[in-house]
């Protein structure tokens, strides 16, 4: 068995005083896609963003690769290994793709540390290299999730968070994006994904865990999910 | 699918979009050069014999209005934070001058160093209260930080209470058109510069979405705080002039609630989020407004009204952002945007 990376261990979190998770207990190892399902506001991009410090943890523990990380500061996160790629699109339209792919990559101290990465990714992402002087404001819907992907390897993260990245996509563009996903899980990048397309991101996915109101209610392979007949008949519309 | 962009027909036969795009690549790769010719260009009037008058006023309060407009600019339009308080950082620039020159007898420039201390002090115990908040919060909040700060000074003995300040032995007026030029070029230039280094982007992120801009790992406090004490800065030296260029200074003239709202229609009508908008908006409007003082005295204000309403309903992108977006459009289609899937036909005839 693989070495965890990513552990919650009795996980309460929320906003000011509303807590919107419940004992939350989740492991994910290294090198794996890990997927997160439930209804809608079931707290799925809360347990996020309290792993990424954008909600309030008030108990528990959250460790990444043993370093305790429980209410750092997303800068911390990121400087620590980890990135997040918000739900909907989180491209900055005025900017060009370049100009977006060095905000990703602003948080190193070298400017020129920051464009050498980019041209290595425009390297692994050859359509965005062609695009580069474009305003992302005019990208397509599948090129701009290309470009959130593209951005948050800036950092050449062990753990990557991807927030609903199916969302307002086309089927064909999700089939893209989600080749992309077992793409950068291939080179080695941990993946712990929310989606709303269930069936989509469990069968991607080497772990699964189904959230409903701010709980874990089940967790298993992908395949085990897909094919549980509880989980099937609650949550996959089967 | 059939797009034809080609809807009014004059305006580009004369100056089809490509054309436009190109002259905005020419400008944004010598912007450098840009900036000294209009300095060249600004200082040319006193050589040929411009040296006092109306015209030399109103020349002056031009360059001053363009410096207020770009400070607003670098928080409202550059970093998304619209504040209806900037003259307040004018008002104690314009006191601190006001007093150290009258009550301390130092001299103009030394004094205007002063004036730059007070206001960065006061924009940083401010802004880390008001910087927190966000929109229309952050609107009334500013809002209500100029009318207290104009009821201090209308309170306090040392800035002459309700009637204020007489400024005698002031500096000619010939100083004050080199100064509000030469505080229009740095500002025009430093602001320039920082929109292309990674400060600049920054705070157009946050602009664009501070949540989005906090996930890719900035401190946004800093960023949000520095560009607050920038636009404090060069409106706290405008301010600190104005005060003996105007040889008068009163609790209604430093935080003048009318010229916040002017310096806000400016930006808007000249373009916000640019370098060139904001001057081109402060140049255009107040030739318009002291038009209308001095041919229909009275209405200026209505005036100001009507012009407001009428860009935010019509040309919310300001001239500047107008044209960008006109010279933009064919990108969108060309370049296979949203509206240009693979599998539909798009016609880019120009």
């Amino acid at each position: 068995m693989a070495e965890p990376i990513l552990e919650m261990e009795h996980v309460v979190a929320g906003y000011g005083n509303t807590t919107v998770l419940h004992d939350v207990n989740i492991e994910i190892e290294d090198g794996q896609i890990a997927c997160l399902i439930g209804p809608n506001g079931s707290g799925k991009s809360t347990l996020m963003k309290s792993i990424y410090g954008f909600a309030d943890v008030m108990d528990g523990t959250i460790t990444l690769r043993d370093r305790e990380i429980t209410g750092r500061s997303p800068q911390e996160n990121l400087a620590n290994g980890m990135s997040y790629v918000l739900q909907d699109a989180s491209v900055f339209p005025g900017m060009s793709v370049h100009e977006n792919m060095l905000m990703g990559g602003y948080v190193f101290e070298d400017d020129d540390r920051a464009l050498a990465r980019a041209e290595e990714l425009y390297d692994e992402f050859p359509i965005l290299g062609d695009i580069r002087d474009q305003q992302a404001g005019t990208l397509s819907g599948g090129q701009r999730r290309l470009l959130e992907l593209a951005r948050a390897l800036m950092v050449d993260p062990e753990v990557m968070l991807l927030d609903e990245p199916s969302i307002g996509l086309e089927p064909k563009f999700i089939d893209d994006v989600f080749e992309r996903i077992e793409q950068l899980n291939e080179l080695g990048t941990t993946i712990l994904l929310v989606e709303q397309n269930a069936q989509k991101g469990l069968s991607v996915a080497d772990r699964g865990f189904v959230l409903a109101s701010g709980e874990i209610k089940y967790t298993g392979s992908g395949e085990e999910l897909l094919n549980d007949e509880e989980v099937g008949r609650l949550y996959l519309g089967g | 699918m059939s797009t034809d962009p080609d809807t009014s027909g004059l305006l580009r036969s004369i100056l089809p979009p490509k054309r436009l795009d190109r002259l905005f690549d020419l400008c944004g790769a010598h912007g450098w050069k840009l900036i000294g010719a209009g300095a060249v260009v600004g200082a040319l009037p006193p050589v040929f014999g411009l040296r006092e008058g109306y015209m030399m006023t109103v020349l002056s309060e031009m360059f001053l209005f363009a410096i207020l407009a770009l400070s607003w600019d670098i928080v409202g339009g550059q970093t998304g934070y619209p504040s209806f308080g900037n003259m307040a950082f004018f008002g104690i620039g314009g006191y601190a001058t006001a007093i150290l020159v009258k009550d301390a007898a130092v001299s103009f420039p030394i004094a205007m160093v002063g004036a730059v201390v007070a206001v960065l002090v006061f924009a940083a115990i401010n802004g880390l209260i008001v910087l927190r908040l966000r929109g229309h919060y952050f609107a009334i909040a500013t809002l209500g930080i100029l009318l207290a700060i104009q009821q201090v000074t209308r309170n306090l003995d040392i800035t002459g209470g309700a009637s204020g300040k007489i400024l005698f032995d002031v500096p000619p007026g010939i100083v004050f058109y080199y100064f509000f030029l030469a505080v229009l070029v740095v500002e025009m230039a430093v602001v320039y510069y920082l929109t292309q280094t990674r400060f600049g982007f920054i705070l157009n992120a946050i602009r664009d979405d501070e949540g989005k801009a906090t996930a890719m790992g900035f401190n946004t406090t800093y960023y949000k705080t520095a560009a607050w004490m920038l636009a404090a800065l060069f409106t706290g030296l405008a301010g600190g002039a104005y005060g003996l260029f105007n040889t008068f200074l009163d609790p209604q003239t430093a935080y003048n609630g009318a010229w916040n709202v002017e310096l806000i229609a400016m930006a808007l009508m000249g373009g916000t989020g640019t370098v060139a908008g904001p001057v081109i908006g402060a140049f255009g409007l107040h030739t318009i407004i002291e038009y209308v003082e001095s041919s229909f005295v009275g209405w200026q204000l209505v005036l100001l009204g009507v012009a407001i309403i009428v860009t935010v309903i019509r040309f919310p992108k300001g001239v500047v952002g107008t044209l960008r977006a006109y010279a933009n459009e064919m990108d969108y289609y060309e370049r296979g945007g949203m509206a240009a899937t693979d599998d539909e036909e798009v016609t880019t005839d120009e």
